[in-house]
């Protein structure tokens, strides 16, 4: 298997669609708190639309040269931390690998192919943000070397 | 103990539809714990054959409905092994709930009228399968004193 890794393209849109909605779909099995919306995936593309044209995201996707089609996805943002040295930070937004293509290292392809990325576009450090009970986001990132940085509290406002 | 409006039954012909879709649930997010579970690029036509075929079969399937919308469903099979004193062993193959519908008691409701039907065929023990990297599974099973039983091991050829 030859996989390739590159930016994503107005082409590869519905392929991204489509791993993103899943990605969606597995937080909210995971945790009922991230109830996704009815029209999931007009969502989903409105917002992959919008980050394959915008400057300050990155989406790289992961190509099997094989039979052309996706393998996985990486999409980060950079943020301005106007408090804080390094002020600029890739924050990881989406991580998919299609179930078929796990355990082939695809997964660390993409995450140092992004902060190669990140780094090519001023960032200084690399963060990324997962629900808080996705133990394979955990373990992922904690065996590539990322440290505890802050944490978001839920609490439903019943009016 | 249980939520009104919950109500358990076999699985018939109108709950098609509704059922392939939760099968097609289940399986994936199974999917996400091993590529060994990945699905097929004809999945979500493959789980409609399934409900056509797990409705009326000797599988026990049974479907949760709250407030009349089917939302879970359960999918046991009794195998038989004459050598062992217990005879008989009902494995949970499929158990899903819609993640709206969590937390509401629905998935061991499912597993508790199971158990009765189970009790009446004279089955001994209930298991239950799913992937053993699925967590989320795990602690649910344990919580309902479910115990490691049956170790499976697997690699690619």
């Amino acid at each position: 298997m030859r996989i390739t890794i590159r930016h994503g393209e107005e082409r590869d849109v519905d392929e991204i669609v489509d791993m993103v909605s899943k990605l969606k779909l597995l937080n909210e099995e995971l945790d009922p708190h991230f109830k996704v919306v009815d029209d999931l995936e007009e969502q989903v593309r409105r917002y992959v639309e919008d980050a394959v044209k915008s400057s300050d995201t990155i989406v790289l996707v992961a190509e099997d040269e094989d039979t052309q089609a996706l393998a996985g996805v990486i999409i980060a943002r950079i943020v301005d931390r106007i408090f804080y040295k390094p002020r600029l930070k890739a924050l990881i937004t989406d991580f998919y690998v299609k179930p078929v293509y796990r355990r082939k290292r695809l997964g660390t392809l993409l995450l140092e192919r992004i902060e190669a990325e990140a780094t090519k576009r001023g960032a200084g450090i690399l963060t990324a943000v997962y629900p808080a009970y996705n133990s394979i986001a955990e373990h992922f990132y904690e065996t590539h070397g990322f440290d505890k940085l802050q944490v978001e509290r839920y609490k439903p406002i019943t009016g | 103990m249980y939520e009104p409006g919950l109500y358990v039954r076999p699985a018939s012909e109108k709950d098609l539809e509704r059922l392939a879709r939760l099968i097609y649930r289940f399986y994936s997010f199974n999917e996400e714990f091993d590529p060994a579970w990945a699905l097929d690029e004809d999945a979500e036509a493959i789980a409609r054959e399934l409900a056509g075929e797990y409705i009326g079969s000797d599988d026990l399937v049974l479907v949760a409905e709250y407030d009349n919308e089917v939302v879970g469903y359960i999918r046991i099979v009794v195998v038989e092994n004459r050598i062992l004193a217990s005879k008989r062993l009902g494995v949970i193959k499929e158990l899903y709930v819609l993640p709206p519908f969590r937390g509401r008691g629905i998935a061991s409701r499912l597993i508790a009228e199971a158990q009765e039907r189970l009790g009446d065929m004279g089955v001994k023990h209930i298991s239950a399968e799913f992937p053993a990297a699925n967590y989320v599974a795990e602690r649910f099973y344990r919580a309902l004193s479910f115990r490691p039983y049956l170790s499976m091991y697997l690699r690619e050829v």
